[in-house]
């Protein structure tokens, strides 16, 4: 078993040290050249800085795939993501409802710019924060969101809703029949523990191979939202939409705000009998 | 008369060969014989005090052997009252175990229990006890799925090996059949929740650098999401109670509710410990460096 983790370093790595280098990436590079080309006048440097931005979630959502094939319950369930973070997984990643909200914020606030160019106040992850001596075109990329990507993003977010539920119910049904499968092991082992693991083991990994599918098809939703949203909207849109999306991602692995937040003792709950 | 007497007597004494007689009634037939025939039969007293004694002799042994009879008769009654009593006993100390192990089921799902921090939210969905396999495989905002449970309960009910379960009514089956429709409904509102807050967490939870924020007033809209969370986490916690508590009290006769806890234990048992085994033989997910190319 030590011999194949050898070889299989060789020409694969964890996919923890790939997160961890994807995403040192995306807070140290990434996204400081985003923010630096938003204030750069050159449209042309901020285009490529969107399309580096854009390839760098591609290939995220496509390494995912790839792991998924040596194990995708530690993709659902990834440890090294930290507490913050987790409870907002959905099928081991984000949303997609989360990529057409925050597009969603931006049309809808449109009300809310101010039209002066030294001062505009733009929304970006429902927060209004301040860009001073931004480019023209940057105060205004929301202000008049066009007919056409109105429509797109109405068809995405409709597609969404039907398969965001069927996505929903096949995890549902896929434990169903795992449960279906494995009761008539158990019954036919008697009860027998030994026995009955290995029969269970193989109808867990029929489930497993089923997980791997809708974890695909919850990836693939994602890819193709983002994909959307970036080739519906503007240069100076998309710019703004993805700038909000990594500040959320970078935002909640904040050292200092994770510590904190590890630290927070104010309960959730008011229980009626506390433990002791 | 005296013939007739005799004659009687003898059936008497014949009679009283019958082991089965006991010994009071010969004496009461002797009694009446005397009554009736009076001084005319007092010729005859040697003699019947003879029979008498003779058949006394022979109802003894009678006696012996019946009490004998009698007493493993009584013996055997008692051992099998004593059997089912303690079948009842058995019974009884059934209902106790399956109301023991409810009961550690409603505390364990009682949220209401224990106090909840903020850190604590990412423990209850993603349990570190519980290796991933496992997590995938059966679990739903980290523990059994409802749904699941009752899925558990209708496989056995189908399984030859359990064939008293639900078949002694239809009604119990057709409840069965509602409660799994009604608690799939319900685990779909409670994801559309838990949907709408993983959909929108980036609207009310905010990072902009250039504001001048304090992780302070960033921690206080993460503290308003996560309480969110933690009442769908309540609601789920509740509807697995529920399911179980339905079934294992409504559905299920006592024996075949206390199968079904056990095969409950049992397969999660196995899952467990197969999801452990495949953690270690798996070691941490990799992804191909090839295919992964220039990135």
């Amino acid at each position: 078993m030590l011999k194949g983790l050898f070889t299989r370093k060789k020409s694969s790595r964890p996919f923890k040290d790939y997160y961890s280098d994807w995403f040192n990436i995306l807070k140290n590079t990434l996204l400081p050249l985003l923010r630096c080309s938003i204030s750069d006048p050159s449209p042309t440097l901020l285009s490529t800085h969107v399309e580096m931005l854009h390839h760098h979630f591609q290939s995220y959502y496509h390494a995912l795939d790839l792991a998924s094939s040596h194990d995708v319950a530690q993709l659902l369930f990834p440890d090294w993501r930290n507490s913050l973070e987790k409870p907002f997984l959905w099928l081991g990643d984000f949303h997609p409802y989360l990529f057409t909200n925050l597009i969603r914020s931006f049309i809808n606030e449109t009300d809310k710019y101010i039209d002066d160019k030294d001062d505009v106040l733009i929304n970006v992850g429902g927060e209004n924060c301040e860009f001073f001596d931004k480019p023209w075109e940057i105060a205004m990329a929301w202000r008049a969101p066009s007919k056409i990507l109105m429509t797109r993003i109405d068809q995405v977010e409709c597609g969404l809703r039907l398969m965001v539920p069927a996505l929903a119910n096949r995890v549902r049904k896929a434990q169903a029949g795992l449960v279906e499968r494995m009761v008539e092991d158990w019954v036919w082992c008697q009860g027998r523990k030994e026995t009955a693991r290995t029969v269970i083991g193989e109808a867990v990994a029929v489930e497993m191979e089923e997980m791997v599918s809708l974890f695909l098809d919850a990836n693939r939703l994602r890819r193709s939202v983002l994909a959307e949203i970036i080739s519906a909207t503007s240069v100076y849109q998309a710019a703004l939409f993805l700038l909000g999306l990594a500040q959320f991602l970078v935002g909640l692995r904040d050292p200092a705000l994770v510590s904190e937040f590890e630290r927070c003792k104010t309960p959730l709950n008011k229980p009626s009998h506390p433990a002791l | 008369m005296k013939g007739g007497s005799s004659q009687l007597l003898q059936n008497i004494c014949e009679d009283s060969d019958s082991e089965e007689r006991e010994q009071d009634e010969g004496m009461a037939m002797a009694r009446r014989v005397t009554d009736e025939y009076g001084d005319e039969v007092d010729d005859m007293r040697e003699k019947f005090q003879c029979l008498v004694l003779h058949k006394h002799e022979k109802a003894k042994r009678g006696e012996d052997l019946s009490r004998e009879k009698h007493s493993l008769w009584r013996q055997e009654l008692k051992n099998r009252a004593e059997r089912l009593e303690k079948q009842l006993k058995t019974r009884w100390e059934l209902e106790e175990l399956i109301e023991e192990q409810l009961n550690r089921f409603r505390a364990h799902y009682n949220r209401a229990m224990v106090r909840t921090l903020p850190k604590d939210v990412a423990q209850l969905l993603m349990p570190n006890w519980a290796p991933p396999q496992e997590l995938a495989s059966l679990t739903w905002l980290g523990d059994w799925r409802p749904s699941a449970m009752l899925d558990l309960v209708r496989g056995l009910a189908r399984s030859s090996l359990s064939s008293s379960l639900l078949s002694d009514s239809v009604g119990n089956e057709k409840l069965l059949s509602q409660l799994i429709h009604d608690t799939r409904i319900e685990e779909a509102v409670i994801d559309e929740e838990m949907a709408e807050i993983q959909a929108t967490c980036i609207l009310h939870i905010s990072f902009t650098p250039m504001s001048n924020r304090s992780v302070g007033s960033a921690l206080g809209c993460i503290q308003s999401e996560f309480k969110k969370i933690e009442r769908v986490i309540t609601k789920a916690q509740n509807l697995r109670f529920k399911a179980l508590e339905l079934v294992v009290k409504k559905v299920l006769s006592k024996t075949d509710a206390a199968e079904f806890l056990v095969a409950f234990e049992g397969i999660q048992d196995a899952i467990h410990q197969l999801a452990a085994n495949q953690r270690l033989q798996k070691g941490p997910v990799t992804v191909s460096v090839k295919a992964l190319g220039c990135s």
